[in-house]
């Protein structure tokens, strides 16, 4: 069973994603740029984000890409954040990486509102790979965090 | 007993190890002795025997089970003095593995002997445990680290060693065998260049040691460091061998119980060789585990081993050739079974998980080398490493799996 939904996981929407990842590349005059590593295996990404300038908090991210060396996993779970932050504020971001973390870690079973991204709920089992899920999540968690 | 290992005679040698003839294990295919070797059942048994007949502290008390615990313990000392022909007992210190050992001469060597200004040589495939202490000793006290680089064959290139000794230099640290491409270095020329300057000679034998003998003096090795788990021993123990004309004039690393004559407020006298550098109760039942493991080398025979180990080293790369868009990274002619590579530019984690779920275990990721995944200008490779009980059909069934994992990934 495990075999057959672990690998049935990466072929349909991870494979996808780290063939042709979504918000992928530089950006021109970004308001930051944050830099994340996976210690163990030396993987890295650079997170950019461009906030809304005409909102007075300026908490509204508008635009948000990456790059990055990484395995499937890294590259996947790293696009499919990008498309789902887009638009949202810095309190809906702050709970959206909560529940992933929680889907991650098998606290919750599923996440209306992360969609597709409930496929990282397969890594429960991989502690190991979790640590390549997260990577992005962790890096913007800080970067909004300082 | 010396058993000769023929192809035939594999299922024989594998019941020595319980995860490799367990029900519920037997089915794994297990490619990364280079991490750490399986441990045979004499090694568990011994230990399990160390906590149940006599599970008590050494050199301590006059009781007879510590007395017994004591005969046992400087009984494996005497069995790694031999494995390695070494003069004498003092010679062979205990620690909890190779990173100790290092450390413990870059911080005590480097005390007594290397000034600012002074030059330490190390190579481009040091593992990290042979890179940081010297990195982090050298920075404190403003010395100068020198590289020997290598070749896209992963061969160190002697000529820049050569050009890069001087009077200058008070260390070389080298390792035996690349725990990355397989390379077995020239460490003999090494020694002789070496001492031809003043310098003496650190091996980093961790990959070394479970698959040709080293004799340390044939080899006029003045630091030799190894661990236990790399040579079917247990974890936490390792092994620094020295001169003994070194080691007592290095000061202590570690102080604490154990390592001293007399200790006072104002003043301390410490033990004599090898107590001086093994303060603390040590890892009893490991010391002896891994006698044992030295004894379970001697069984199969160290000529049965290469013999075996040269046998797969060969077929091994045939067989990995033969994959298309495989790329291995290193191909030095004297080698151990040990093989990184990448398949198509897919990442090796993804590859080393995908194994995983058809039952092989490898090693992805830097290998803590990351100045030879820099070299070749990857973040990570998948890594092979052999033992003598590897099969034939295993590495021909790896080479399914990553034609199927090739597919996949496309």
């Amino acid at each position: 069973m495990k075999q057959k939904n672990y690998l049935d996981l990466y072929q349909q929407t991870i494979l996808s994603h780290n063939k042709t990842p979504k918000n992928f590349g530089k950006m021109t005059n970004p308001c930051c740029s944050i830099d994340g590593q996976n210690q163990m295996c030396g993987d890295y990404v650079s997170l950019h984000l461009t906030f809304d300038k005409h909102r007075p908090l300026r908490d509204l991210l508008i635009n948000l890409s990456f790059e990055g060396e990484g395995c499937a996993i890294l590259i996947a779970s790293t696009s499919m954040m990008t498309e789902l932050l887009k638009d949202k504020n810095i309190a809906e971001i702050k709970e959206l990486i909560i529940e992933f973390k929680k889907i991650l870690h098998g606290e919750i079973e599923y996440s209306q509102r992360l969609g597709d991204i409930n496929i990282f709920a397969g890594l429960a089992k991989f502690p190991s790979r979790k640590q390549c899920a997260i990577l992005s999540w962790d890096t913007l968690m800080k970067g909004i965090n300082n | 007993m010396v058993l000769e290992i023929m192809c035939g005679q594999i299922k024989k040698i594998r019941e020595f190890f319980p995860l490799l003839t367990e029900q519920k294990s037997a089915n794994i295919v297990y490619f990364d002795n280079a991490s750490t070797t399986l441990k045979p059942i004499s090694v568990i048994q011994k230990m399990a025997e160390v906590y149940r007949n006599y599970p008590v502290n050494v050199h301590r008390g006059a009781h007879s089970l510590g007395e017994q615990a004591s005969v046992e313990y400087e009984k494996a000392r005497e069995k790694i003095r031999q494995f390695i022909n070494a003069k004498s007992t003092k010679e062979v210190i205990l620690t909890k593995g190779t990173t100790e050992a290092i450390n413990l001469v870059a911080h005590s060597f480097g005390e007594r002997y290397i000034r600012r200004g002074d030059e330490v040589i190390l190579t481009q495939m040091e593992h990290h445990a042979n890179i940081v202490p010297w990195k982090m000793f050298c920075d404190k006290i403003g010395a100068v680290l020198k590289v020997v680089p290598f070749t896209s064959d992963g061969v160190l290139d002697l000529t820049t060693y050569k050009k890069l000794l001087s009077p200058k230099t008070k260390i070389v640290a080298v390792i035996y065998v690349s725990n990355s491409l397989g390379t077995i270095n020239p460490i003999s020329t090494i020694i002789q260049d070496a001492h031809a300057v003043g310098a003496k000679v650190l091996i980093d034998g961790a990959q070394a040691v479970a698959h040709f003998p080293i004799d340390v003096q044939a080899l006029d090795i003045d630091f030799l460091c190894f661990s236990g788990h790399k040579m079917y021993g247990p974890f936490g123990i390792g092994v620094l061998y020295g001169k003994e004309n070194l080691l007592e004039e290095m000061p202590p690393f570690l102080g604490g119980g154990g390592m001293i004559q007399n200790v006072s407020f104002d003043s301390i006298s410490y033990s004599s060789l090898p107590n001086k550098f093994e303060p603390g109760t040590p890892p009893i039942a490991s010391v002896i585990g891994l006698g044992e493991a030295i004894n379970f080398i001697k069984t199969i025979g160290f000529e049965n081993i290469q013999k075996r180990e040269e046998h797969l080293t060969a077929y091994t790369k045939n067989v990995l050739k033969g994959i298309t868009d495989l790329k291995i990274f290193g191909d030095s002619p004297m080698r151990c079974p040990v093989f990184s590579f990448n398949l198509n530019g897919i990442h090796p984690h993804d590859i080393s998980t995908f194994l995983d779920q058809k039952g092989i275990a490898i090693r992805s990721g830097h290998h803590c080398n990351q100045p030879i995944m820099k070299y070749y200008k990857v973040p990570a490779t998948n890594r092979v490493s052999l033992s003598f009980y590897n099969s034939e059909d295993e590495i021909n069934y790896l080479a399914e799996v990553l034609q199927q994992a090739r597919i996949f990934f496309l």
